[in-house]
């Protein structure tokens, strides 16, 4: 049998090379997936142990900081040679009215224990000295040799604690992996000073020593630890390893994460392994009965269909493994090239784990797809070898098919809309109950789906095919009825992208309903889509100067801009009293044409109260400014907290400043340019005039944030999506070589009669057209609706659903699917072409 | 009967198919084999032909080349003015379209198709209306009326090869070529498929030439043409299965091509 299956597969190897591609795509993905895990692993590894510079142990307290004692213990211990405790601390750096957060460390008591590196300058030397990130330096506009003041935190009504240091150097970005890396490093004693001025002790958490040899490192650890009383101590290796194992959680979330999309990659390959068995076996139906008529059994047969599944699939996987590793390995020759700071290894590492999984799922996949061909293979009766071989009856499908399919669309469908609609009705701020109802529900629903794919796929061929019918001429007559001649295979080819095309439109209808909802819940919140703010100081709302005022009127794309003027006054009502009050105020008319619409500011006489006072609607509310006092109703409809009308806010008296503008567009402006406009000229003028920077807020900022998470995370899935997208494409090629060796005959009797060569082609084409777009278009259908549900399922306690249809990615959706057909067409036709007509008169 | 030169057709009008000089060498070198060694025959319009030989004489590569389904080695084949010889492939397609009909061993109807569609397929790929009466006739003459509706798999050999014969027939094409038509049928589909050939030249004014090894069969043809060895060994006309036979045999027992009468 063994010969057998050797000389068939040396026959029919091209036959195999769709199937073959499919898996080793899919492979290469688990492969890669794997391989990737295992490169952040060992680079974050390589980031921790750098940490630790030359250190041999590390020194922590059981409970809390280590003391003086411990210290001095540590450091009197006949094994130590040097031991430097990590001081690290928080504060901010200022310079030029520039401020910044910085992580801090102080410099370490031996050279051999310090970490840091510079880039240019060197480490601080005195007190009176800092050395910083290279990023840190250039947000504040420093550099080497320039006076900054760094600051300890304060609260609000004290004067913080400030020193004036000069920049000595600059330190490599940590980037990456963020591991305790500090963006500052100043000497102890500045450290000391700076945690004694907070109050704080100066005691580190942490030591880093240094032995006198360290060639017995875990005994020298052993007897420190039973030495000090109340100290942890471990090697270097062991505490980047606890890290980096820590850190892995979030990893292994990660690489499940992209796995799952190598497991929908590899499903999809199945279905091309299982459509390429199906074809080999029918094929060889005449080769198979006459062994079982010269003695080979059921199981010889079926062994030998298995058997060179897994010859495919192991080469295919092999194949897929050695993409994988390349692919690894070139990331690693391009991320250095990036000139990131991220200590990324030169070499791939091989672990068994990423040569054995991609060769045993590849291999899997590939037997597993094979087993209902090999099944239908020991069908073929031995007689079949006495016939004349005719066309294949396609075998009906079965009752339990059916039973099976409706039971998941209509048990899962229910469990997934029931949840839809509970998420909808019940107003609960966890819905996780619901999702993962939701998510079981659509499982069940989409597998019942597939498996009754074929009820529906080939009706929406056949459809589709009434458009070639009516346009394509006898091409597309041809290719219309070639499409559901086996609606079984197409059905399983149209699957596979319907997969790909499904999920796609699904996350995509996802983003677009995530991104229309947090429009809606912007555009409740914000009534303007920028708006620029003044801080606020210790006294309230800060004043925005005129020169700030000109500059945002002259940016480019503003077109109007609306002050709100603000009063600090007393609000009180039914006994409550509400001191250092901010009161607003806009003019009514400017107002109304910066606002997006739909804006109802107080009317004269009211005053919209914020939530917070907990006012009933119509209740009466007085404001106190100086010696006027004024008695206004409380309108629950109205917009602001604590606003009222001009006319109103003009009887305060009092002196009003600026705190904000309302920006209005000019048409056609990006709002997100405007922003980043707007910010640069306020962040300009406040260095330059030495006023605070005026913030920069709204609808438009908020969603430039969101958006971006959102189109980078829908690029990553669909990034992610694209393998099972092309192993799907490869799909619908092979079907097409598939069915064109089968039809050779045909083809030779349409040229004979006078198809012609481009005809052919164009036959072939529109078949392929019809297959793909059937698949895509389903597909689309179907992803929008479990789209929906999904986001309804995540959106709907955050409030402001509003479900969307992305009609751009739709349509692209159908253009890749068009152009895939066309494409997954041209080998096939290549060969149908090649089929001179003579070989019509051929007797097989 | 006589048993002539086929290169010397006599005083009879234009010849449907004419090849001179006709040769087909299959490999190179030492490994050539010539299937065609230099073929000169013309086929007159309106007959019923049958070419006949043992197997590897060459007919099957002769009717290729007679229809524009192979390219020659050298030599000419000319359908009524054109010469198939020198036309590209498109050229030959359209040639075979619109002036050719082909019945095959193996039907090769389409089986996706009734059988009205797979008649009509020759229309459809020139996109010329169909001629009703025309096909009517063909229908009635075929007796496939009740059979219109039907795909080839529910078809007997003898139905499928008649709808067969309804599509090389439905253009009106100059010639039809029907290689061994009744290669895959029972004799009395076959007796059946060949009188509707016969009939179709006769009634329907038609030109078939058909490749058979099958002297009965070659007997329903107004003329047999015997090939040997790539080359035209002789003709009988008017035959008869017992002189298509004695022909053979003397192509057997003689070595040159038989030139001279045979009795009959």
């Amino acid at each position: 049998m063994r010969g057998f299956v050797l000389s068939q597969l040396r026959r029919g190897g091209g036959r195999l090379l769709a199937a073959g591609i499919a898996i080793a795509l899919g492979s290469a993905f688990v492969a890669a997936a794997l391989l990737g895990s295992q490169i952040v692993r060992t680079t974050a590894y390589n980031a921790v142990s750098a940490s630790y510079a030359n250190a041999d142990l590390v020194v922590s307290g059981e409970e809390g900081p280590l003391s003086e004692e411990q210290l001095a213990s540590v450091a009197d211990a006949p094994e130590v040679e040097v031991v430097s405790p990590v001081v690290q601390l928080a504060f901010e750096v200022e310079h030029q009215g520039r401020a910044d957060y910085a992580w801090g460390a102080a410099r370490m008591s031996d050279p051999r224990l310090e970490s840091a590196v510079t880039t240019s300058g060197s480490l601080p030397a005195s007190d009176a000295e800092i050395a910083l990130a290279g990023d840190t330096a250039k947000r504040l506009g420093l550099q080497v040799g320039d006076e900054l003041s760094i600051a300890n935190f304060a609260s609000f009504d004290e004067e913080p604690a400030r020193w004036t240091v000069t920049l000595t150097g600059l330190l490599v970005d940590p980037a990456g992996f963020n591991f305790d890396s500090p963006v500052a490093i100043v000497t102890d004693s500045l450290a000391t000073q700076m945690l004694e001025a907070r109050g704080e002790p100066a005691l580190p958490w942490r030591a880093l020593v240094l032995l006198e040899d360290d060639s017995g490192l875990e005994a020298s650890r052993d007897t420190l630890a039973e030495a000090i009383p109340g100290v942890d101590v471990q090697t270097v290796e062991e505490l980047a390893h606890e890290t980096v194992t820590a850190f892995s959680g979030q990893t292994d979330v990660l690489t499940g994460f992209v796995l799952t999309f190598a497991g929908i990659s590899l499903v999809v390959a199945s279905i091309v392994i299982a459509n390429t068995f199906q074809v080999l076996v029918a094929q060889r139906a005449q080769t198979l009965a006459l062994l079982r008529c010269v003695g080979a059994t059921r199981r010889q047969v079926r062994g030998s269909v298995l058997l060179e599944a897994s010859i495919v699939g192991l080469v295919a996987s092999a194949v897929g493994l050695a993409i994988g590793v390349l692919l690894a390995q070139s990331a690693l020759w391009i991320v250095p090239t990036l000139e990131l700071a991220v200590p990324v290894p030169s070499v791939i590492e091989l672990t068994p784990a990423a040569v054995i999984w991609p060769i045993a799922a590849g291999t899997l996949v590939t037997v597993l797809a094979a087993l209902a061909p090999a099944r239908v293979a020991t069908r073929v009766a031995p007689l079949a070898a006495l016939r004349p071989l005719e066309l294949q009856p396609v075998r009906g499908s079965s009752k339990v098919r059916l039973v099976l399919a409706l039971l998941g669309v209509v048990v899962g469908g229910g469990i997934l809309a029931a949840a839809t609609f509970a998420a909808l009705a019940t107003d609960v701020s966890d819905p996780s109950l619901f999702v993962l109802a939701g998510i079981f529900g659509g499982a069940v629903s989409i597998t019942g789906v597939l498996i009754g794919a074929v009820y529906f796929v080939p009706g929406a061929a056949r459809w589709l095919g009434l458009l070639a019918h009516r346009f394509g001429g006898v091409p597309g007559k041809v290719a219309a009825a070639n499409s559901v001649r086996n609606p079984r295979r197409t059905t399983a080819t149209a699957s596979a992208l319907l997969i790909g095309a499904g999920l796609v439109t699904m996350m995509s209808t996802g983003a677009a309903t995530a991104r229309d909802s947090l429009d809606s819940l912007l555009d409740e919140n914000f009534p303007v889509d920028i708006a620029v703010n003044a801080p606020w100081d210790m006294n309230g709302p800060g004043e925005l100067t005129d020169a700030q005022l000109a500059a945002v009127e002259s940016t480019e794309g503003v077109a109007r801009v609306a002050p709100v003027l603000t009063l600090m006054g007393t609000a009180s009502t039914g006994g409550d009293t509400w001191s250092d009050s901010a009161i607003y105020t806009i003019d009514e008319e400017a107002a109304q044409e910066v606002a997006r619409g739909g804006l109802t500011l107080p009317s004269p006489g009211t005053i919209a109260a914020p939530q917070w006072m907990d006012v009933p609607d119509g209740q009466t509310i007085s404001l106190t400014v100086g010696s006027s006092t004024i008695e206004l109703e409380h309108d629950a409809e109205a917009f602001g907290q604590l606003w009222l009308a001009s006319q109103d806010f003009e009887r305060l008296g009092g002196s009003p400043v600026t705190s904000s503008l309302w920006i209005g567009l000019e048409p056609g402006a990006n709002p997100e340019d405007v922003v980043s406009s707007l910010r640069d000229t306020l962040t300009d003028l406040s260095s330059s005039a030495g006023v605070p920077i005026a913030q920069v807020e709204g609808a438009a900022v908020e969603r430039a944030g969101y958006q971006e998470v959102i189109d980078t995370m829908l690029a990553i899935v669909i990034g992610l999506l694209g393998v099972a997208v092309i192993i799907a494409i490869v799909g619908v090629a092979n079907t097409l070589s598939l069915s064109v060796i089968e039809r050779r005959r045909e083809s030779a009797t349409l040229r004979a009669i006078g198809l012609k060569r481009g005809q052919l082609r164009g036959m072939l084409a529109i078949e392929g057209v019809i297959i793909a777009v059937v698949g895509a278009a389903l597909g689309a259908v179907l992803g929008l609706v479990y789209g929906w549900a999904g986001s309804t399922l995540l959106l709907a306690s955050s409030g402001g659903l509003r479900l969307a249809v992305p009609w751009r990615d739709l349509a692209i959706i159908l253009v890749v699917a068009l152009a895939a057909g066309l494409l997954a067409s041209v080998l096939p036709s290549r060969t149908a072409t090649r089929t001179p007509p003579v070989a019509a008169l051929a007797v097989d | 009967m006589t048993l002539n030169d086929a290169s010397s057709p006599g005083a009879t009008p234009a010849p449907a198919v004419r090849a001179r000089g006709l040769k087909k060498v299959y490999g190179e070198g030492a490994a050539a084999v010539h299937a065609l060694a230099g073929v000169d025959v013309d086929f007159q319009a309106g007959a019923f032909t049958a070419i006949m030989g043992p197997s590897g004489s060459g007919k099957s590569t002769l009717m290729h080349l007679l229809a524009g389904l192979d390219s020659a080695t050298s030599g000419t084949v000319h359908l009524g003015e054109t010469a198939l010889t020198s036309l590209g492939d498109d050229a030959l397609t359209l040639l075979r379209r619109e002036r050719i009909g082909f019945v095959f061993q193996s039907f090769n109807l389409l089986p996706m198709f009734t059988a009205e569609q797979n008649i009509l397929l020759p229309l459809e790929l020139a996109g010329a209306k169909v001629d009703r009466e025309w096909f009517d006739q063909l229908v009635d003459t075929l007796a496939l009326r009740e059979r219109l509706s039907h795909r080839p798999g529910e078809l007997s050999g003898g139905q499928q090869q008649r709808v067969a014969i309804a599509r090389a027939l439905i253009a009106r094409p100059e010639v039809v070529f029907a290689d061994e038509p009744t290669g895959n049928l029972d004799s009395r589909s076959g007796a059946e498929v060949l009188s509707f050939l016969r009939r179709s030249v006769r009634e329907l004014g038609r030109t078939v030439i058909m490749v058979t090894h099958d002297p009965t069969a070659a007997a329903y043809a107004d003329r047999v043409v015997l090939i040997a060895d790539g080359r035209i060994a002789g003709t009988i006309e008017d035959p008869t299965p017992e002189s298509v036979l004695a022909g053979l045999d003397a192509l057997r027992t003689l070595e040159s091509p038989v030139t001279q009468a045979v009795a009959g």
